[in-house]
């Protein structure tokens, strides 16, 4: 029992929480303005882990600087895939009837595209490289250098997100946008040039999550899905465009996963992460803390 | 017979009461007019006897049965149907066909599809749909749609039917057309209706009493002709309206 | 959806028979490489067919169906030499249609979007919680031996193929289809008109189950292998999925369309270039999304009627 209390485990719950609040943060932005579950949210993260593994190993270029590289790539494929598929689904009237249905199977077969071409590329084998581990002592906590690195690069990206929203004139309309989408357009926001705004940084957080993530584990083709559902049951369990919320959720789902591991047993990982984003949708699926949007 | 019977019936969502305190009765075979500005709480007294929404005080009786617990297609087998303030038709599915999956699972409902079908031809004979039977309920103009959400709720049979501002949005001459219209079906289907309206000229034409609700509670209720002349209603609702 | 004169069925009843005569010819004549081509088909159009009874008709869509042939191939190697193996199959598609109405039941309660990440959700728990269990039991995968012949099982698949289309065909007509379609179209007008969409819903629900159940029994005779990852696996339910898009989930042909495609493009993708062949197929799924939404089935329908867009 004492081992719950134990720094070590607080320490990963933090490291894991900043990690997961930076994925949720990017589905969030694009699910509370545009109403898309962007269920290829993960396979962002899959490249922006991809591009650091073949910066480092092939051309040598530090992680860090992937920091600023794989995001930029990431934005730009937001912006493309929002140009060539979303707004022609946005735009037909017959299409945008069922935009909810259309628009997962559009990100469903994005997904299933993006898993393959990797696996074209690198194959199925679990990548990794070593950056950056010697462990470092805080207290009687001991963690690796890049497991630190981790919590305060997501960490200061977060923060920066929602300092951008509060305070920057984008940022502001991005918030009226989740609030009242129509009334947003009527005192004149540019809604297509918002939605690819959304889109381009919600695909640059989860890329940059990418990166942080292929400095702490391996990583193969197949490994951005877990993050997604990770990150939609974030965002429920805080409630849909609600932000602030998804911080919290990100904080209480790192919790679950790394206390109830080390209670049962890491194999049932899987089954708590699923059995706990089941639960959400079944009872609350408003969230916990409601939504930050009007009802319908 | 009472048809309807609302006791005490009160509707608050959260902390505000979008209906409160209102008791009416509606006798089989009357028209019986719902009025009153917007947001008076008319069509949140049509979903609490729909059953879309529950009451959260009071009591709904439809022919001797208490329905304010059950939900909507409950209700609407038991014989109450009811159109949409903003309609609903089914735009994927031809007119006719819109009619026949009404007739099939509603009040009366129709041991057949040959015999739904009929029904259904008939009804759209009547509203004046007949020559676009087959096409697709979504290329229907704003006044065609209005007309099949009315045939809808009759395909289905009911006893009592509940219009929400059908007339919303017609040009004049549609309106006299729509009334006429309203009044044979009546009288043919022998409906009992009960009409929320904001044409006020559509309202007393039709009606043989009106109710005005005010803020949620029920404010005046009598024959058309006192109704208009009644200063509580003049002031609420007329008083400072330009037009 | 009209008028049940019986000539309007004549179309249909030709398709099937000529559809078994050419099965029958199949099986006497067939070699091994084509009989096991006919027997993917056949378990793509029960799958499909199937998933279309319940998806296509009332527009929620299951993105997890694969849960379903998973559970029926579990039952199967689990009952395998202590069940008649045709009773095995029957209680597969039983227990499938089980576990749909136990699914189906908090799961259909929320509104759509929800309703399609919940079924991958639900799909993916069960799989890990099956992977867990043959963990405990200190199993990695099993082995059937004295399996059923290909030609047997290509009969049997001919069957459930030929009894989902039916059962799409039958229900599509119905009173109970036409109430799932209302729901698709607008459920809360649906449920002024007297439809009980709850138990509409979870009804078609749990039968779209059974047959994925025994299929999916019946593919474990098959491989005579079972491993959770693969029989879980959500590539099925992405494939059922595709098909339906790329054929048309709205009705009998559309599925069948489907499903003939997929199968010739696996022929001449899978062996030699898996990623490519995927790659593919989530180019196809998203480009029939923007551009035939109502599949290849319903293109060539709206072709037929001459319809203005």
């Amino acid at each position: 029992m004492s081992v719950l209390l134990s720094g070590q485990l607080l320490a990963a719950a933090l490291v894991l929480a900043a990690l997961y609040a930076l994925v949720a943060m990017g589905l969030n932005l694009v699910y509370g303005t545009m109403r898309l579950l962007n269920i290829a949210h993960g396979e962002l993260v899959m490249l922006g882990g991809y591009i650091t593994y073949w910066s480092f190993t092939s051309l040598g270029i530090s992680p860090l600087l992937s920091m600023l590289v794989a995001p930029a790539v990431g934005a730009g494929l937001g912006v493309l895939i929002y140009i060539v598929l979303f707004r022609r689904l946005l735009r037909s009237p017959k299409l945008a009837a069922r935009v909810e249905a259309n628009s997962l199977l559009i990100f469903f077969g994005v997904s299933v595209i993006f898993q393959n071409v990797m696996a074209l590329f690198f194959t199925s084998t679990q990548r990794g490289y070593v950056y950056l581990d010697q462990v470092i002592q805080i207290g009687n906590v001991a963690m690796t250098a890049n497991r630190l690195i981790l919590f305060g690069v997501a960490t200061s990206a977060c923060l920066s997100c929602l300092a951008f929203f509060k305070y920057s004139r984008a940022g502001s309309a991005v918030r009226a946008v989740i609030q009242q989408r129509d009334a947003a357009a009527l005192v004149g926001v540019d809604i297509d040039r918002l939605n690819i705004l959304v889109f381009a940084l919600g695909f640059a957080l989860a890329a940059l999550a990418g990166v942080l993530v292929s400095m702490v584990q391996e990583i193969t083709p197949f490994v951005g899905f877990p993050f997604t559902i990770s990150a939609f049951v974030i965002i429920t369990l805080g409630g849909l465009g609600n932000l602030f919320g998804s911080l919290l959720g990100a904080l209480l789902l790192a919790a679950v996963e790394v206390y109830g591991t080390a209670v049962i047993s890491s194999s049932f990982r899987s089954i708590l992460v699923y059995g706990v984003f089941i639960a959400v949708l079944l009872i609350k699926p408003q969230g916990l803390l409601g939504r930050a949007v009007a009802a319908k | 017979m009472t048809l309807l019977r609302l006791t005490n019936v009160g509707k608050s969502y959260g902390g505000v009461s979008a209906v409160r305190n209102f008791s009416f009765d509606v006798e089989e075979g009357e028209v019986v007019g719902l009025m009153g500005a917007n947001g008076a709480g008319k069509t949140t007294v049509f979903s609490l006897i729909a059953g879309t929404q529950p009451v959260t005080t009071g009591q709904i009786w439809f022919a001797g049965q208490r329905i304010d617990q059950m939900p909507a297609y409950l209700i609407s087998r038991l014989g109450i149907a009811r159109t949409f303030q903003i309609v609903r038709p089914f735009s994927g599915l031809t007119v006719l066909d819109n009619l026949v999956i009404a007739a099939l699972h509603g009040h009366d409902r129709a041991p057949s599809r040959s015999s739904a079908d009929a029904r259904s031809r008939a009804i759209l004979q009547e509203v004046g749909l007949a020559d676009q039977a087959n096409r697709l309920a979504g290329t229907l103009t704003l006044a065609g749609r209005k007309r099949l959400e009315i045939a809808r709720a009759i395909a289905t049979g009911p006893r009592l039917l509940l219009l929400d501002e059908v007339l919303a949005g017609l040009t004049a001459t549609e309106v006299a057309a729509a009334l006429e219209m309203i009044r044979h079906l009546r009288e043919h289907y022998q409906l009992t209706l009960v009409v929320i309206e904001h044409v006020m000229r559509a309202l007393m034409k039709l009606c043989s009493r009106i109710v005005v609700l005010h803020h949620g509670e029920m404010l005046a209720e009598g024959a058309p002709a006192d109704i208009v002349v009644d200063q509580r209603v003049i002031s609420a609702y007329f008083g400072k309206r330009a037009s | 959806m009209m008028r049940p004169a019986l000539s309007e069925h004549l179309p249909f009843v030709g398709a099937l028979a000529a559809a078994l005569v050419a099965s029958a010819a199949l099986i006497v004549w067939g070699d091994e490489y084509a009989v096991s081509i006919g027997l993917t088909l056949l378990m793509w159009v029960a799958l499909v067919q199937s998933w279309a009874a319940f998806s296509g008709l009332s527009g929620y869509i299951s993105l997890g169906h694969a849960v379903f042939y998973g559970v029926g191939a579990y039952v199967m190697v689990v009952g395998w030499q202590i069940l008649p193996v045709w009773l095995g199959v029957i209680l597969a598609g039983l227990v499938a249609g089980a576990i749909a109405l136990l699914l189906g039941w908090p799961s259909l309660r929320v509104r759509g979007p929800y309703f399609v990440i919940l079924t991958f959700g639900l799909a993916e728990f069960v799989k890990y919680i099956v992977v867990s269990i043959e963990a405990a039991l200190g199993r990695s995968g099993r082995l059937l031996i004295g399996t059923p012949s290909l030609r047997e099982l290509f009969g049997a698949m001919l069957l459930l193929a030929v009894a989902s289309t039916i059962i799409l065909y039958v229900l599509r007509r119905s009173r109970l289809g036409s109430g799932l379609l209302a729901v698709r179209e607008d459920e809360i007008a649906a449920e002024a008109i007297g439809i009980n969409t709850a138990r509409t819903k979870l009804l078609v629900f749990g039968l779209s189950a059974i047959i994925p159940g025994m299929v999916g029994a019946l593919m474990s005779l098959r491989f005579t292998y079972f491993e959770p990852m693969q029989s879980f696996s959500p590539v099925t339910s992405f494939t059922i999925v595709t098909i339906a898009v790329l054929g048309g989930s709205d009705d009998v042909p559309g599925p069948l369309l489907g499903a003939a495609f997929l199968v010739a493009l696996s022929e001449l993708l899978w062996a030699r270039a898996p990623e490519l062949y995927m790659i593919i197929l989530g180019v196809l799924l998203v480009s029939f999304v923007l551009f035939a939404p109502e599949g290849i089935y319903g293109k060539l329908r709206s072709w037929n009627r001459g319809e203005a867009q």
